[in-house]
């Protein structure tokens, strides 16, 4: 009788994911056709099949070094995040106190601005301190933005941790330190790996911080950027970009599937309950 | 202890990537990411250019590189930020990183960064290369030039030739009666009429604009009427019509008029479904590119019952300007000239983008509908554009107005009336 | 025991300034530079700008009826799209939480539309809604796909919704994968063999275990909702006829296309403030619901 129940949800649960492939399959599809094609005949399949726009477009944009620069920044950024986020959130959520309260509060504040209200004065801070047109300054403002969300992510869980291993750690004789990277660090892995996979996307993908922060220097532009670029108000260069965006795509995809099995591979997390 | 070793792996990992970031980001500021660096780019003076050109961009390439042979030691870098064109100039003004040389739309938007813009005023030779009419354009509020003029842009009814023939329309509607019997006789031919882009602002905005005009003010004469108060929006002679002209374009127009957008308007206008669409020829390549033997032209955009008011808006619409501070001021005015002026540039905009140029030129224009809109300019049959000197956010204030008018949230009475109090606040 | 204190308090400075310092920077200071611009008149780009103190706050109370309308729709979106989208990413990760094959491959699935770029996404659903609502009604002859579904104010709300929850299901769906996850399955077979039903086991057992990825995906949802502007600016602009307007694209459109930067940083901030008292209060209600192991 249970099994029945199970099986309906199942089954429109997996017939309903090919509603969010399908799409995907479209734009590929029309990646292959000349403007007015696309636009006449959007759902049918490519008169041909030629990779000539994806080629051209690899060169024309200068993939090799959009790639290389969206891939500094996506892991660099999220290094960063993995660093720092873990450790402030961990703190924070083991010390009552109100300036630790005051200190979550600064972090996890930005999570309700729209970026549209402070975007202006944030080119401008920047670039008082010297770094606006800069990769650097594009990491640090990065890893900024990431940081809310990364810690109030990791806060909520580092409650799974339970304060007696920590307690007998101590016993033990190990140092605040110790504590938190021999023991604790390791059991956050499910909610660091979902952590990592969103702020690495999120890099990855990104168009607005970058063309803000990086403005005129077009050697520091990163792949969506570029790819955004080709669009105006009143033109649009599909023939360029659905080529460029499959291409930007691909990665993404590969990256998920591979970081996936450490999500759902948490089994052993659940076993500390025990 | 292993497990601490990695941390601390990680940790100088990132210090160093960050500092293998920085190291590679100060030698990259400034440079082109094609250029070799070598010892010579040190001493490179680079030209920062910023503007918002979508199409002619190969053209735009040549004219860059021949700049670049002139000027040994001279390195170009230049933005085309066809997207999101205000909210990235602007961001570049307040971080400081002001382009040496820029481009903006004339009028209100060009004003507002005049006080950044090198004063031209005195350049006499240079400024009388360029057409009268085209300069009044970057001219701030005492005359001085303040910025110099690219094209004309003209808009008006853009209509399909053969579509129009198909029907059997012989001669160009011109008042709003021939308009209505031209749209029954398409619509007779099993044609849709209009492709209204209803779903853009902008478009709707500049339609309006059509039925603001009188011919004998132009376009800055009634700005300045309607913000003395002695035309308002309901004595203006020829407004009510534009309430009529939407009731054709939604009856013989597509079943859904506000999900049309601009691509999708140009698009059947292209392809021969649609015979009437108001845009401008800077769709030019966007046409082309869709159906390069589509036959199609300029139709002065009828008002009222009287022949002599159709109008066809023509303006140098963007308008560059030079940055006064620039630490290389005396290039950046050859290279804001060069583009604008020489040869080279003329090869640019006729050929590239195939718009008729400001400057005083003999140069063949490529552009079908510019050649098209070119001897109603040269017969001064046209007149200005207001949406740009209207106040600022006129068109995200009267796209919503007529798309309820469209929708039938709003009558035309209400419509007037709106329009009447934005122009007042 | 001052220098224990000294000690813990320069542990706690390690530990988390670093993060406090990325924060301030890249936010929290350049927002409330915003505080001092919303008491001045600037074009956002002009070397002048021309004090008025309480004026475009006043205003914002008194003339700005867009604005208004513009947080009304922000409510009702945030109201609609966070229970929606949760409990559909719900669903979804309690079936596809297995370890086999088949529940990783439909899990990327799921998550595809969050790794498209948006601009890819405003032009597939344009011709989904056009030409591809089209061919249905032609071939089906239903009502439905014949409205005008970007041409209506409240069609276009339903469209905006369902684009965003299409797009962003996987996030959530992840999380609370990561959630279920960390069950252990002996709860769960103890549940089964008292004999409880899959939906008690999922009421009294699963969903007070994944609070805290409840508490996770709530917030972020509400916070995505209330900035929402992506999706606004590439597909609809806030039409028809400001019908779609969010605050986000309120602003962004009162600082940058209508140039009157001191009035959108105005009203930023009275959105901030409403924003963080409605957020305090949802926190409240889900970390006192949650379950510590």
């Amino acid at each position: 009788m249970k099994r029945r129940k199970i099986s309906v949800t199942n089954v429109l649960v997996f017939a309903a994911s090919v509603l969010w492939l399908l799409p995907l399959l479209i734009i590929f599809l029309n990646s292959f056709k000349p403007y007015n094609d696309m636009m006449q005949h959007f759902l049918a399949l490519p008169k041909s099949w030629n990779l000539d726009m994806y080629f051209e477009t690899w060169s024309k944009f200068d993939f090799p070094t959009l790639i290389m620069n969206t891939l500094l920044y996506t892991v660099v950024s999220v290094i960063g995040i993995v660093i720092l986020a873990p450790m402030a959130a961990y703190k924070l959520a083991r010390t009552k106190s109100k300036f630790s309260t005051l200190c979550f509060i600064i972090i996890i504040m930005p999570m309700m601005v729209p970026f549209q209200s402070y975007m202006i004065t944030l080119t401008r801070l920047v670039s008082k301190v010297g770094l606006i047109g800069t990769k650097t300054g594009y990491i640090l403002v990065t890893i900024g933005l990431l940081m809310p969300l990364a810690v109030y992510m990791i806060h909520g869980f580092v409650k799974n941790v339970p304060i007696e291993l920590e307690e007998c750690a101590k016993i033990d004789g190990a140092g605040k330190l110790r504590i938190y990277f021999l023991i604790v660090f390791p059991l956050l892995k499910p909610i660091l790996t979902t952590v990592i996979v969103l702020d690495a996307l999120a890099t990855w993908n990104d168009i607005i911080t970058n063309q803000l922060i990086v403005g005129g220097n077009t050697a520091a532009m990163n792949l969506q950027n570029a790819l955004y670029m080709q669009f105006s108000a009143q033109t649009s260069d599909w023939e360029h970009a659905l080529p460029g965006i499959v291409m930007s795509m691909i990665p993404s995809l590969i990256f998920f599937v591979v970081m996936q099995k450490n999500i759902v591979g948490g089994v052993t997390a659940g076993a500390i309950k025990g | 202890m292993k497990r601490k070793a990695v941390a601390v792996l990680m940790c100088v990992t990132m210090v160093g990537t960050m500092l293998a970031g920085c190291g590679s980001s100060s030698g990259s500021t400034g440079e082109d990411a094609k250029s070799d660096s070598d010892n010579e780019s040190k001493e490179e003076v680079v030209l920062k250019v910023f503007d918002a050109h979508a199409y002619g961009l190969e053209q735009y390439e040549e004219m860059v590189q021949q700049f670049e042979e002139e000027h040994p030691g001279v390195k170009i870098e230049v933005q085309h930020a066809s997207n999101d064109y205000d909210t990235l100039l602007q961001a570049r003004v307040n971080s400081g990183d002001i382009p040496d040389v820029f481009d903006v739309e004339a009028g209100t938007k060009a004003q507002s960064y005049y006080e950044y813009a090198y004063n031209w005023t005195e350049d006499k030779e240079i400024i009388d290369s360029f057409h009268e009419d085209a300069l009044a354009g970057g001219t701030d509020a005492e005359g001085k030039v303040m910025s110099l003029p690219w094209t004309y842009e003209n808009m008006g009814i853009i209509y399909n030739k053969d579509l129009f023939a198909e029907a059997g329309i012989t001669e160009l509607p011109q008042t709003m009666d021939e308009l209505e019997a031209a749209c029954e006789k398409l619509d007779a031919a099993g044609i849709t009429a209009f492709a209204l882009a209803g779903k853009e602002n902008w478009v709707l905005g500049q339609l309006v604009t059509h039925f603001m005009m009188d011919k004998s003010l132009d376009a800055k004469g009634v700005v300045e009427k309607i913000e003395s108060g002695e035309l308002t929006f309901d004595n203006m002679p020829n407004f009510k019509n534009v309430f009529r002209f939407l009731d054709l374009a939604v009856k013989y127009g597509p079943a859904k008029p506000l999900e049309v957008d601009w691509e999708i308007s140009e698009n059947m206008l292209a392809n021969n479904e649609a015979a009437m669409i108001h845009m401008g020829d800077w769709c030019q390549s966007t046409l082309d590119s869709f159906n390069p033997d589509a036959n199609l032209g300029f139709l002065p955009c009828p008002v009222s019952d009287e022949k002599e008011d159709t109008t066809l808006l023509s303006s140098c619409n963007w308008t560059y300007i030079v940055n006064k501070d620039s630490e290389n001021l005396e290039l950046a005015k050859e290279y804001c000239e060069f583009i604008l002026t020489s040869d080279m540039g003329q090869y640019w905009m006729c050929d590239g983008v195939g718009a008729v140029p400001a400057v005083k030129s003999d140069k063949e224009v490529q552009g079908k509908l510019a050649n098209d809109a070119k001897t109603y300019v040269a017969e001064g049959k046209t007149n200005g554009w207001i949406h740009t000197i209207a106040p600022t956010g006129y068109g995200d204030a009267v796209g919503p107005m007529i798309q309820g008018y469209i929708s039938g949230d709003l009558t035309a009475e209400e419509v007037t009336a709106q329009m009447q109090a934005f122009w007042e606040s | 025991m001052k220098r224990k204190k000294l000690k813990d308090f320069l542990i706690f400075a390690i530990f988390v300034f670093p993060a406090v310092a990325f924060v301030l920077f890249a936010t929290d200071i350049p927002f409330f530079m915003n505080l001092y611009y919303s008491f001045f008149n600037w074009n956002g780009v002009s070397k002048d700008m021309a004090f008025v103190g309480f004026d475009n706050f006043i205003k914002i109370f008194i003339n700005d009826g867009l604005f208004w309308k513009s947080v009304q729709f922000t409510l009702k979106y945030a109201v609609f799209y966070v229970v929606i989208v949760n409990a559909i990413a719900f669903i979804i990760a309690l079936v596809l939480s297995k370890e086999k094959k088949s529940s990783s491959v439909v899990r990327a699935f799921y998550y595809v539309p969050y790794i498209i770029s948006l601009t890819a996404i405003g032009l597939i659903w344009k011709f989904i809604l056009g030409p591809g609502f089209g061919a249905l009604y032609d071939m089906t002859g239903w009502e439905f796909f014949d409205w005008s579904w970007l041409g209506t104010g409240k069609l276009a709300f339903i469209v905006v919704v369902v684009m965003t929850v299409w797009q962003n299901v996987g996030f959530y769906m992840v999380n609370y994968i990561a959630g279920i996850v960390t069950i252990p399955k002996e709860l769960l077979e103890a549940a089964q063999i008292d004999g409880a039903t899959r939906f008690q086991t999922i009421w009294k057992i699963t969903v007070p275990l994944i609070m805290p990825s409840i508490s996770i995906c709530m917030l972020t949802a509400l916070t995505f909702a209330f900035k929402l502007f992506d999706v606004i600016m590439v597909f609809t602009k806030g039409g028809p006829a400001n019908a779609t307007m969010s605050v986000a694209y309120n602003i962004y459109q009162e600082a940058f296309v209508n140039g009157k930067y001191g009035l959108a940083t105005a009203k930023s901030l009275v959105f901030v403030a409403f924003v963080l008292v409605v957020t305090v209060i949802q926190l409240r209600v889900t970390k006192g619901k949650e379950v510590e192991a």
